[in-house]
């Protein structure tokens, strides 16, 4: 009988566990940068090419009608330069690195991703992201991961590649998890309104679990439009 | 003591034969002067006899005899002079002229080198004097003494312009042919050489051999280019010829610097190849100057009445001395733009009907690091966008975009560079309201007291010059706000008996439209979870609000709407007036339907107190507005 009680407790803490690690949100921080509660861009700068990035983290999120564990990466480019700048979706990568050592150089588990879906504004990218001369663009990029069941990744390696006319530029920005428990991780606060839930330039903070991803109708201009309902 | 009063004696009576002779000779100097005219272009002071055939002229002058100014001083003149007696005349004959120290002064006048108009009577009448006939003749019939000057400061004067000095300078007038006089002008620290071919016309060719010009120098050009040397304002060093016969004139100014006209920042250096055709056409073909943060590719083709220029600059630096360029920027005070940046620009800009129209036709794009507006502290960064004119002289921007306030500006338009009437559209994309409260709120009591993320965006248009014309609309919302504890919703809530201590944030949509000084909310919505207020009026710029507003509680459940509607739609009207700063709220139950539901307000919000009624008197609203 007690051998019973103790497997269900077992089983119940187990599947605690377990709920508690897909509700679990992820936040982070670029390498090297102290962390805050207010979202930090990493800035990669030449001299005609300004590409901030921005890890909203990884959350859980219906995708064609599955949860799924997602990445989440905006980018704003600004090209600085009379010609235009390309940005080939399969360009962009993720390595998830699911549990980095920091006195280890090796990986120990990564998952390397390409983009589910990329989005500038309203439009939906394909094979290539064109940033006009003079001109600022801004991206959401979702890696979508395969296996659900992996631990929230203690690093994200994000690489992206661009062509110009004076050549191909590249980066390679990684982020660390903010570790759970951590005073910096963005509090839980309520979202405002149903549409959009900024704060300290996070999205959504404090959700693990965000609705179907979807582009939603909106008069108001926005840098981003595809919304999630918290 | 004989002896010495013998040599006084001596001595003086030398002394008076020396100024016998001199005062002699002068007065036979200004009598031949006198006989041939040169009286008129020369003049000199004294005149003293060195040798037997040497006479010293001090402080001479030669005169312009259009104009009679003097064109050239010389501080010592030595004649060597030949003198035979002629019908028991002495007839002095002049062998040569040697200046040293002195001055002399280029200025084109009348149509000529008052210098050279000067020289060449002076010539005609030494010609004359040297003739054995009474008449006076030109100087190119006999042959002429040599004429040295040394040591003088040559100024060129051109009005308007710096005078530009040519210290040490030596001048050789010779006899090329029996039909041409040749002027070397050799200045002193390699400030080249300026050869000038003279014939009974005057000037016919200038050649120049690294000739330091200025400004001042090339309005001196004959080719009659004044206003382009005026507009362009060029210094360096050339090499040219220049036919006056044919008009035509080609060259290259190396080391050159540009001052060109509007342009507050010197270009250079560059070497700029030029010509001018028999159709007095000069074109400068692709000149690359130089200037703090890039290079401009400079292309002309300029005529007396017409002229077309194109600029190139790609890939510069951008530096806040470019801004300069912009007419009236020196009046942005409130503006703080910093170095750093990059930008393009090609442009094709045409002057014609006299110079009197002009047309500028091309585009480039540019970005800029930062931009401080230091009055409200609000700060552009990364500011980025694209520009072009056309043919009908309109400015359009397709897209300009910034970082501020943790989002995102964006705006494009047009601007009559003519008629100067813009149109602007402007999108705000979740700005922190937090950080534009400076802009809203001046009083430092209620500092931190506004948050929320603002996007919104205006459609403008106006005339630039006439801030009357101004008008505006747009809309905007504010997400996550926080304004309850602003001194106009404290009133409010005053008014209402309501909390200030209210949680939860709150959301504003706001149709608005902007006239003279004013910004006018057509509908204003603020909702938050306890209460609801909607309404309209305006802010004026200098602070002063005028808002009528109704509230509504917010209840859940059907009682909730019910009482929501009632209330919204009868019960009580918010007047808010005053400053934004320092309002005055008051609350004006709606008479016809007012006293039933009175009791009906006081019971939702829990306060026995009778509502207030403050409608303002006329003189109050007039108080207000300002």
């Amino acid at each position: 009988m007690i051998a019973r009680q103790v497997a269900w407790l077992c089983l119940g803490l187990l599947v605690g566990a377990g709920c508690n690690s897909t509700v679990e949100r992820g936040y982070y921080a670029p390498l090297g940068a102290s962390f805050s509660t207010s979202i930090t861009p990493q800035q990669d700068k030449t001299a005609d090419l300004i590409v901030d990035v921005t890890c909203q983290g990884v959350y859980l999120n219906t995708v064609e009608g599955k949860l799924t564990r997602t990445a989440h990466i905006q980018l704003d480019i600004t090209r600085t330069s009379a010609t235009q700048v390309l940005f080939p979706v399969d360009g962009m990568r993720l390595d998830a690195i699911i549990d980095a050592v920091e006195d280890l150089p090796e990986i120990v588990d990564t998952e390397a991703l390409l983009p589910d879906e990329v989005w500038s504004r309203r439009l939906k990218m394909h094979e290539m992201v064109l940033v006009n001369p003079w001109s600022n663009r801004s991206l959401d990029i979702f890696f979508d991961f395969v296996d659900d069941e992996q631990p929230i990744p203690s690093l994200l390696r994000f690489r992206w590649r661009a062509e110009a006319d004076s050549g191909w530029s590249y980066g390679d920005d990684q982020f660390l998890r903010i570790p759970e428990g951590d005073p910096r991780i963005p509090p839980a606060l309520p979202a405002s309104d149903k549409e959009f839930g900024m704060r300290n330039g996070y999205y959504f903070p404090g959700y693990g679990v965000l609705g179907p991803r979807g582009l939603r109708d909106s008069v108001e201009v926005r840098p981003h439009y595809l919304f999630h309902a918290p | 003591m004989r002896i010495s009063l013998f040599l006084g004696v001596l001595a003086l009576g030398l002394a008076s034969a020396a100024l016998f002779l001199n005062d002699s000779l002068s007065d036979l100097l200004r009598e031949q002067m006198v006989r041939f005219d040169l009286n008129h272009v020369l003049a000199f002071e004294h005149v003293s006899v060195t040798s037997k055939q040497k006479v010293l002229v001090l402080n001479a002058t030669i005169e312009d005899p259009e104009t009679e100014r003097v064109v050239a001083s010389v501080d010592q003149l030595e004649i060597g002079l030949k003198i035979p007696w002629t019908g028991g005349l002495p007839v002095p004959e002049v062998q040569s002229i040697r200046g040293r120290g002195g001055r002399v002064l280029l200025r084109y006048e009348e149509g000529e080198l008052s210098f050279v108009r000067g020289l060449m009577a002076l010539l005609d009448g030494i010609g004359a004097l040297m003739s054995t006939s009474s008449e006076p003749t030109t100087s190119t019939e006999s042959e002429l003494p040599e004429l040295y000057f040394e040591d003088l400061e040559v100024v060129v004067y051109s009005e308007g312009l710096h005078l530009q000095r040519y210290p040490s300078t030596s001048i050789r007038v010779r006899e090329q042919d029996s039909q041409i006089l040749e002027v070397m002008i050799a200045t002193g620290a390699d400030g080249g050489t300026l050869q000038l071919l003279l014939d009974d016309d005057g000037l016919t060719r200038l050649t120049a051999d690294q000739f330091h010009v200025s400004p001042a120098v090339t309005t001196l050009d004959p080719a009659g280019q004044d206003i382009l040397m005026r507009g362009f304002s060029p210094t360096g060093d050339l090499d040219a010829v220049v036919d006056l016969k044919t008009g035509l004139v080609s060259g290259t100014l190396f080391n050159a610097y540009i001052d060109a006209a509007h342009v507050p920042f010197p270009l250079g250096p560059a070497t700029i190849p030029f010509q001018v055709d028999e159709n007095n056409v000069l074109r400068i073909d692709e000149a690359k100057l130089a200037f703090n943060g890039g290079d401009v590719v400079l292309s002309l083709e300029a005529g007396e009445h017409e002229a077309f220029m194109s600029i190139d600059v790609d890939g510069a630096e951008f530096k806040e001395e470019i801004l300069h360029l912009i007419p009236g920027y020196q009046e942005w005070e409130e503006v703080d733009v910093a170095d750093g940046g990059s930008f393009e620009c090609h442009l094709k800009v045409s002057l014609t009907d006299n110079m009197s129209e002009v047309s500028v036709v091309g585009g480039g794009g540019f970005y800029v690091s930062a931009v401080d507006f230091t009055k409200h502290g609000v700060q552009l960064e990364d500011v980025v966008g694209r520009f072009e004119v056309n043919e009908q002289n309109v400015l359009k921007f397709p897209e300009i975009s910034a970082r501020t306030l943790g989002g995102r500006f964006r705006t494009s338009g047009t601007l009559g560079l003519l008629d100067e009437e813009f149109r602007i559209e402007l999108s705000l994309e979740d700005l922190d309201v937090a950080q534009l409260h400076d802009v809203f709120l001046t009083t430092e009591e209620h500092e931190d007291d506004v948050a929320g993320w603002l996007q919104g965006s205006i459609q403008g248009s106006g005339q630039l010059q006439d801030p009357a014309s101004y008008v505006a609309k747009g809309q905007a919302s504010v997400r996550a706000g926080n304004f309850w504890d602003t001194p106009t919703f404290e009133q409010i809530l005053k008014v209402l008996t309501m909390s200030s201590n209210l949680d939860g944030h709150q959301r504003v949509d706001a149709e608005f439209t902007v006239g003279e000084k004013l910004v006018n909310f057509d509908s204003l919505e603020i909702q938050s979870d306890v209460l609801t207020l909607s309404g309209s009026g305006s802010i004026r710029f200098n602070g002063r609000i005028r808002f009528e507003l109704r509230p509504a509680p917010v209840r859940l459940g059907m009682v909730g709407k019910l009482l929501d509607t009632l209330k919204e739609e009868l019960l009580v009207k918010l007047t808010v007036r005053g400053t934004l700063g320092d309002p005055r709220v008051s609350a004006t139950p709606l008479n016809i339907v007012a006293r039933p539901f009175r009791s009906f307000w006081n019971f939702l919000f829990e306060d026995s107190s009778e509502p207030q009624s403050q409608e303002e008197s006329p003189a109050d609203e007039a108080a207000s507005d300002g």
